[in-house]
């Protein structure tokens, strides 16, 4: 899915517009401050940038500018009224920027898209894109340990595109979300542990088949027979060393 | 009796022929032993052919049986020609086309049925005047196996009429027309007797064009040239392959050394990247010698000239040899004449490695005394014509060693000169240098006194204005370069694509003091892709990449109209002759080579970055942040060695560290409430959990002895050993706020700016509950961060505290209440 980047004041409008795109891309919000979008955009790296010039002032030029200067191959659409628009005129006359004057249907913000994008463009909805090449691999992380997550989260989110869950259910939302290509498990969970999850996990038809790795402490050896059963693809000791994770990446996503 | 003449002379021509190719050809091929086959089967028929005549004539004296005998060996015989005629053709066509022909094994049927079948069809004979000769059925039969040979040999060479050189076309349609022609004769004039002369033809056409032993050596000797042609080109491939090969790692190894050198801090190791360094360049310069040799011996090394300013090029040698020279307590004198062009057109890389040669070797085999350079030249015309000596007080070459001097690998008074280091080879590439630049070299020398080099070049004359004093000039090009490289580029962006991170991390540390900011890409698609975000003012491009390498990447991007306007210039470690044209030719502006020396990387980026993103002047000295340190501060017990182990980067360790202060913050209010209905049996498990949690995490980032009062927790509460848990659990709460105090002193003290109006964070707090409800953990992170640097009223600051904890620890739904609470509190 491509993703658009779209700036503007949080208002209904913007609410509107954003679920609206949400069925066919991943849409980014943030606000119109311009440190925000410029730390933003870094993290981001979008494909398409919308701006909503509801209520923003000539501050707000620092945002063009700084589209204009860092993220000139980006498209970027603005939806305003006539009067809205004058601000930023000098900014029109680029190839980057285009102009949508609102209101407007939302179908229209879609076709605008789609044209700058080179995407096909129907009744049903944007045609689906090729996947990108060099698609990040998605890792999922199980662990009611927020920090432990985290730890690994940094570890990782270079390279891989990371999911977290504090809980078995928690987990069993974001795969379903998007469908991760290795999991790591903790075992020791409250309520829902480890093995409990894994079971609910192998229920799901799209995921029984993605490798399992469980993170264990070492006196849950006599765990780890229980778990085998469910043959998951293997298990790390806690602590886990960074070699030690990538080299189970590396085996298990090559 | 005519026909006997020719017979007979018949006769003594395809005996000469078989002479001539039984012993003339020493190494016979098959089509060789064809041809003589045929010889002798011709020969044979000959003699029958006598025969017969004679049988024929005198049928009263003759037994008929005999006769027949005769008659069939006579046209056995004569059909033993065609077929190995036809044989001849395939083995010649085989030769040609290189493999075998299909349907071989049928050739032989059609004579061995005629040889069966004559023997029982009638013969007999007519009588006329000139005389008698045989007839019937059986002379059909022959000519009827003859016409089967005659009309495969037709098709076959229809058939490969492509295949077939001209030559041997000419020669076939010569045999061919003359054995046909004369058969046809005799068919219709079955007087005549002609067939034995088509035989002789056919035989002397084959001979002349084809069947020769000088023909035959010519075919042997173009099959020897293609084999050496091969193994010639095998050996250019090997060379540029190896080239690359060897250049890379070299490459790194001083890539990394450059670093140590400049960020190194203790004067010991730095002494060690010396060493590494000298060592580094010198297997570089061997393996260049080794490769420059190989290149010249095949033939393979051509001059590349281009303009080139003499000032500079001696600037470089004086830098490369005083050093060394010094070194050894010699004295180093150029001595310029001053009134000598100051630039010309020629192969100035060549004439540095000859002057190197030689100047190194002076420097070698001197113990005391000097080396000197010496130029004088005039100006002929366009050229001007310049002698080059090189002079020394070395031990000098005896008369005799003065032959051994330019030999590859040997070395002169090998006993004395062992110590000598280098490969032998320089010597001799000097030579062979000047040979290719219509130059000779030639020595004076005198054993224990000196020897001098010397050679004269001619160049053509680019730029006329004398040179003036070396030294005076070389001083002053000297100032203006180390100028040049102090500057900065702070706007500049330059995109480096190479699929060796190390490679990349040495070329953004070679800038890191320009402050350019460097982009990296690790493979040619990710280059486009990042070249499709937005433009550089340079791209670096390496050559060699797995996939897709430089110059695909750079097609891609001229076809997708990427930077259009950015210089790109090629990276390789394959420094061949004829490169640069090559480079070009494929679009790109440069081309550097590596391994990359720094003062031509700085070069080359001030030759193509846009005047305006320059600003000369050194850089502004340690532009660092205060709060970063150069290592990790010693911690009370903290064991960062053991933490580095697991983290293995002092990056993620100080984040982990950070984030373990926060949960350390929290932590205390989770647990107490557990503590105090320990003796629940659900508190008890909640409580192991927890202290499970902390074990790990504290273990994460070296606290090991907070780590393991966490396990003995644990255990205890795995025992339920309830009165254990009341002993330590106020003992962990006390070692928990310590260690959080301590990792609080090395935590940068935030500077926050006093919030205007609470109505400012309202939009971030929605956009925050927005990334929660999305999972979009990196974005709401980024948003606490920036909500972080504010200073709000006590009330709202503790939310805002409790907010941010409860979004490190991923707990969305908590933390969304939060928000509410905050945004009630704006509005209150």
């Amino acid at each position: 899915m491509k993703k658009i980047f779209f700036i503007g004041k949080i208002n209904a409008l913007y609410k509107d517009i954003s679920n609206y795109l949400s069925q066919n891309f991943k849409v980014q919000m943030c606000v119109d401050d311009h440190e925000m979008v410029r730390g933003m955009l870094k993290v981001e790296q979008p494909d398409l940038v919308i701006i909503s010039l509801v209520g923003l002032d000539v501050d707000s030029g620092k945002i063009f500018s700084e589209l204009k200067f860092n993220y000139s191959r980006v498209p970027v659409i603005c939806i305003g009224t006539e009067g809205e628009v004058e601000s930023f005129n000098e900014f029109f006359k680029l190839e980057q920027f285009s102009l949508l004057i609102r209101p407007l249907k939302n179908e229209k913000i879609l076709e605008e898209i789609c044209t700058k994008l080179e995407l096909e463009y129907s009744e049903e909805g944007v045609g689906a894109t090729p996947e990108e090449k060099g698609r990040k691999k998605v890792i999922l992380l199980v662990d009611d340990n927020a920090m432990q997550l985290r730890t690994l989260n940094e570890m990782l989110k270079q390279t891989y595109d990371v999911q977290m869950a504090t809980s078995g259910m928690k987990a069993l939302t974001l795969i379903g979300k998007k469908k991760p290509d290795i999991i790591f498990l903790d075992y020791e969970m409250p309520m829902c542990d480890g093995k409990m999850t894994l079971e609910m996990i192998r229920e799901v038809e799209e995921a029984k088949d993605i490798p399992v790795v469980f993170l264990t402490g070492v006196n849950d050896k006599e765990h780890i027979e229980a778990v085998l059963r469910l043959k998951p693809a293997g298990y790390l000791l806690k602590p886990a060393s960074a070699e030690m994770i990538f080299n189970t990446l590396d085996k298990f996503l090559g | 009796m005519i026909y006997y003449k020719a017979q007979i002379y018949s006769m003594f021509v395809i005996g000469a022929l078989f002479l001539m190719c039984s012993f003339g050809i020493k190494e016979k091929d098959k089509e060789n032993k064809i041809f003589i086959r045929i010889l002798i089967c011709g020969f044979i028929n000959l003699i029958f052919d006598v025969v017969t005549n004679y049988t024929v004539n005198h049928l009263e004296i003759i037994h008929p049986l005999l006769n027949r005998i005769v008659h069939l060996c006579f046209f056995n015989s004569m059909a033993a020609v065609f077929t190995l005629l036809h044989q001849y053709l395939v083995a010649l066509i085989e030769s040609e086309v290189g493999r075998e022909l299909k349907r071989k094994g049928w050739t032989m049927i059609p004579y061995f049925v005629f040889t069966v079948m004559d023997c029982f069809l009638p013969l007999y004979y007519v009588e006329t005047e000139n005389g008698n000769y045989s007839y019937g059925v059986a002379v059909f039969g022959l000519y009827a196996c003859i016409g089967v040979y005659l009309i495969l040999i037709i098709e076959l060479i229809m058939r490969y009429q492509k295949d077939i050189s001209k030559k041997n076309k000419v020669a076939v349609g010569l045999a061919l027309a003359s054995s046909l022609g004369a058969s046809l004769f005799q068919v219709f004039f079955p007087a005549a007797l002609t067939s034995s002369l088509g035989i002789v033809l056919f035989c002397l056409c084959t001979y002349m064009t084809v069947a020769n032993p000088d023909a035959v050596l010519v075919r042997l000797l173009k099959e020897e040239t293609a084999r050496a042609d091969a193994a010639n080109r095998a050996k250019s491939d090997f060379l540029a392959r190896m080239s690359h090969e060897i250049r890379t790692p070299i490459n790194a190894i001083l890539g990394m050394d450059e670093m140590i050198l400049r960020e190194g801090t203790e004067p010991e190791i730095k002494k060690y990247a010396h060493d590494i360094k000298s060592s580094a360049s010198a297997l570089l310069s061997i393996i260049n010698e080794i490769l420059d040799s190989s290149k010249i011996e095949s033939g393979k090394m051509e001059l590349v000239k281009d303009n080139y300013e003499i000032s500079s090029l001696l600037n470089d040698l004086y830098n490369m040899i005083s050093v060394r020279a010094k070194g050894k307590g010699l004295s180093l004198i150029f001595d310029i004449d001053p009134s000598i062009p100051t630039a010309y057109y020629g192969d100035d890389l060549r004439i540095r490695q000859v002057l190197v040669n030689l100047l190194t070797n002076g420097v070698k085999y001197t113990k005391e005394g000097s080396v000197t350079l010496r130029i004088t030249g005039r100006v002929e015309g366009e050229n001007a014509v310049l002698h080059f000596s090189v002079k020394d007080t070395g031990i000098g070459i005896k008369p005799e060693d003065l032959g051994k001097l330019f030999a590859r690998f040997e070395r002169i008074d090998e006993a004395k000169n062992r110590h000598v280091e280098g490969t032998g080879l320089g010597m001799s590439i000097a030579m062979q240098l000047l040979n290719l630049m219509d130059s000779e070299l030639k020595v004076i020398s005198e054993y224990g006194v000196g020897s001098e080099f010397y050679f004269e070049l001619v160049q053509k004359v680019v730029k006329e204005d004398p040179l003036g004093d070396f030294h005076e000039r070389v001083l002053r090009i000297s100032e203006e370069y180390e100028y040049d490289l102090n500057y900065t580029a702070p706007d500049a962006r330059i995109l480096i694509v190479d699929d060796n991170e190390m490679n990349r991390k040495v070329f953004c540390n070679l800038l890191k003091q320009t402050q350019i900011r460097i982009y990296e890409a690790g493979s040619g698609e990710e280059s486009i892709g990042l070249a499709g975000q937005q433009e550089f003012d340079i791209i670096f491009l390496d050559y060699m990449m797995p996939n897709m390498d430089g110059v695909e990447t750079l097609q891609i991007m001229k076809e997708k109209k990427l930077c259009e306007a950015t210089p790109v210039i090629m990276l390789t470690a394959n420094a061949v002759v004829g490169a640069r044209e090559q480079y070009l030719n494929a679009g790109f502006d440069d081309y550097l080579a590596k391994p990359i020396a720094p003062e031509k990387l700085d070069k080359m980026i001030l030759q193509y970055l846009p005047r305006e993103l320059v600003r000369e002047g050194a850089p502004v000295a340690a532009e660092q942040p205060v709060s970063q340190e150069a290592t990790l501060p010693q911690l009370e017990e903290f064991d960062f060695a053991y933490a580095m182990n697991l983290l293995r980067s002092e990056e993620l360790l100080r984040k982990t560290l950070e984030d373990f202060f926060h949960q350390l913050g929290g932590l205390p209010g989770k647990l107490s409430p557990l503590y105090e209905r320990i003796n629940e049996e659900e508190q008890l498990a909640l409580y192991r959990i927890e202290v499970h949690g902390l074990k790990s995490t504290a273990a994460t980032v070296g606290a090991l002895l907070l780590s393991k009062l966490a396990r003995l927790l644990e255990v205890a509460a795995i025992n339920g050993d309830i009165k254990r848990i009341i002993t330590l659990h106020p003992v962990l709460l006390e070692e928990m706020e310590k260690h959080r105090e301590r990792i609080g002193t090395m935590m940068p003290k935030e500077e926050k700016t006093q919030i205007g109006a609470m109505e400012e964070i309202l939009p971030y707090l929605d956009m925050l509950q927005m990334n929660l409800e999305n999972d979009d953990y990196a974005a709401a992170d980024y948003v606490c961060e920036v909500l972080k640097k504010y200073q709000y009223t006590e009330k709202i600051q503790f939310l805002m505290e409790e907010l941010c904890t409860q979004v490190m620890n991923l707990e969305a739904e908590d933390a969304i209440i939060t928000i509410d609470k905050i945004k009630k509190e704006c509005e209150g």
